[in-house]
């Protein structure tokens, strides 16, 4: 175990040392991006589940089906369009506009770098152009996990222990957040693992299309160049990236869980 | 009116089929569902016939009518080379749909059996095995691998395909690895094995007519997927190549020239939309309709 992905056909680089260059970028990008879509989805997610049948939870099983059934390139498309020449309020390309200088590099993480160097401008800036690109990502992660938080919620207010709290008086937002939300969460979290690595996949597309120079743009072209080293290389990482948050995801589940932890006590 | 098909089963076969759709039925949405499929297969079947201008699907110029956008004339506009756009799209149904049931056919079959014998012989050495491998194939995202095997083949249609079904077989053998190591140790079954049944009957005849309709639903609901992933093979351009009109193909080609000519993207981009939405909703239809807990 050395690290030795070999030498790029094209860039004539060790793979190692592009990895390292381009991954920060998109992890950068991949976490921005997670957040969103986490707490987006356990926001709307816990309205359209607790008013089940409103008109707000037609109107977020509406956005589910369409933001399932929308791909993630037809977004950015749509999103290049109207940002890009409608309504120019957001920067569609890269991630820096230009003449504004780059901060010195200590973790490769842009916006983890200008506060490093004190530099908000630079900051605000690549915030902003982050903003397209992570929601590009997250809106179909946003739609699956809002719906899958709402039928466990449908399913959990059945329960007995919730009719059991409601007449001993407990108030409302008492028994949503300490009650309600947390086993509703567990399918969601037990999912995050799968869908942190359909994100780095997922920025293979966004990456090239955004032109945001982190390594999903990279494996793709390396892929369009037949770039054998570092499409392998890649792949692999990709791998071990996904079997690594696969891991971290299981240990949250059994911390959440309890019927987990008590089962694995006794085997 | 007669049916002969309808005449010739039970009234027990009736009665459950009777049953099932009205299950179906009672969600609006299943049958939204169930009508946008039908209409896509058939524009898909009958493109050449429906298509207002049917020489647009492959090499043809008409530099006169080239950019035009949605008239009356022509509906979704033409694209830079004077191609009806409509026509086009109903042909990139064609494509979308024949390559989502090339790939299920290929996957299919050889996860389902797989999976079979990985249930059958569970906690022997070919149990590991196959699903070690299956493992494997799961533990890369599914759009890094399909895009690293496309580009390492020659771009087309075919090899986009291939790609795909190289990646989605585990799914099938999950499901029927899950369903016959359950039933694995029920009493048919064991009742067979006392008979001397050979392994191969037991796991057809016994087994797989339990794990038939979580596969059909999960095929139903894997058809939007497949969809989504091979038109984003085809936006990359490792998919279907010009002057073929797959749907992500389109959207590439269209998005170049987007804040002019929109409509050369934004119709076949609503096109993939639609067909993916449908066959979810159908496949969602379909899975309660038989109660279906595994997928």
């Amino acid at each position: 175990m050395r690290g030795d992905l070999g030498e790029s056909l094209v860039s004539k680089r060790p793979v190692m040392k592009d990895f390292v260059t381009f991954f920060p970028a998109s992890l950068e990008l991949v976490i921005f991006s997670i957040v969103i879509s986490t707490v987006l989805s356990i926001i709307i997610g816990a309205i359209a589940g607790r008013k089940a049948n409103s008109l707000f939870d037609n109107l977020v099983r509406v956005f589910s089906y369409i933001g399932i059934a929308v791909p993630t390139f037809v977004w950015a498309v749509i999103s290049l369009f109207i940002f890009g020449y409608v309504w120019k309020v957001l920067p569609v390309m890269g991630q820096l506009s230009i003449g504004i200088a780059r901060p010195p590099i200590v973790t490769g993480m842009m916006s983890v770098d200008s506060l490093f160097a004190g530099r908000w401008d630079v900051f605000a800036n690549h915030f902003k152009h982050m903003v397209l690109p992570s929601m590009c990502m997250a809106i179909s992660r946003i739609a699956q996990d809002a719906k899958i938080l709402r039928a466990g919620i449908v399913e959990n207010l059945k329960k007995d222990y919730i009719t059991a709290a409601v007449s001993y008086g407990i108030p409302d937002r008492k028994i949503m957040l300490s009650y309600l939300l947390k086993p509703s969460l567990i399918p969601l979290v037990s999912i995050m693992g799968m869908e942190i690595a359909g994100a780095m996949g997922g920025s293979f597309i966004i990456e090239t299309i955004f032109n945001w120079p982190g390594f999903g743009r990279y494996g793709m072209w390396a892929m369009l160049n037949k770039d054998l080293n570092a499409v392998v290389a890649s792949v692999m990482l990709m791998g071990l990236f996904f079997a690594t948050f696969n891991i971290i995801v299981d240990v949250i589940v059994a911390y959440l869980d309890p019927r987990i932890r008590v089962m694995e006590r006794a085997k | 009116m007669k049916f002969p098909l309808w005449d010739r089963l039970s009234e027990d076969q009736k009665e459950t089929i009777k049953k099932n759709w009205h299950k179906f039925s009672t969600n609006p949405l299943s049958i939204i569902g169930l009508c946008s499929v039908i209409t896509v297969i058939f524009v898909a079947v009958f493109a050449p016939w429906l298509a207002p201008s049917p020489q647009s699907w492959g090499r043809w110029v008409d530099f006169s009518h080239a950019s035009l956008p949605p008239s009356w004339k022509y509906l979704f506009g033409t694209d830079i080379f004077g191609r009806d756009v409509l026509s086009r799209t109903m042909f990139g149904f064609r494509y979308d749909l024949l390559m989502a049931l090339c790939i299920l056919g290929m996957v299919v079959l050889p996860g389902t059996f797989l999976g079979l014998v990985a249930g059958y012989y569970k906690e022997t050495w070919i149990d590991t095995v196959i699903m070690r491998i299956s493992d494997i194939f799961l533990s890369i995202p599914s759009l890094v691998l399909a895009l690293a095997i496309c580009a390492l083949l020659e771009p087309s249609l075919f090899n986009s395909m291939m790609a795909v079904s190289v990646l989605w077989w585990p799914w099938y053998t999950r499901l029927a690895y899950g369903i016959t190591s359950s039933l694995r140790n029920e009493y048919f079954v064991q009742a067979a094995e006392l008979m001397g049944a050979n392994p191969f009957s037991i796991m057809f005849r016994e087994i797989l007519p339990n794990c038939l309709s979580p596969i059909f639903t999960k095929m139903t609901l894997d058809v939007g997927w497949v969809i989504l992933i091979g038109s984003t093979l085809s936006f990359v351009g490792l998919g279907a190549q010009e002057p073929l009109p797959a749907l992500g193909n389109m959207v590439a080609q269209g998005s170049k020239y987007m804040p002019d000519y929109w409509w050369m993207a934004i119709f076949p981009a609503l096109a993939i939309a639609f067909t993916i939405l449908g066959f979810n909703l159908l496949g969602d239809g379909i899975r309660d309709m038989w109660a279906v807990e595994e997928i």
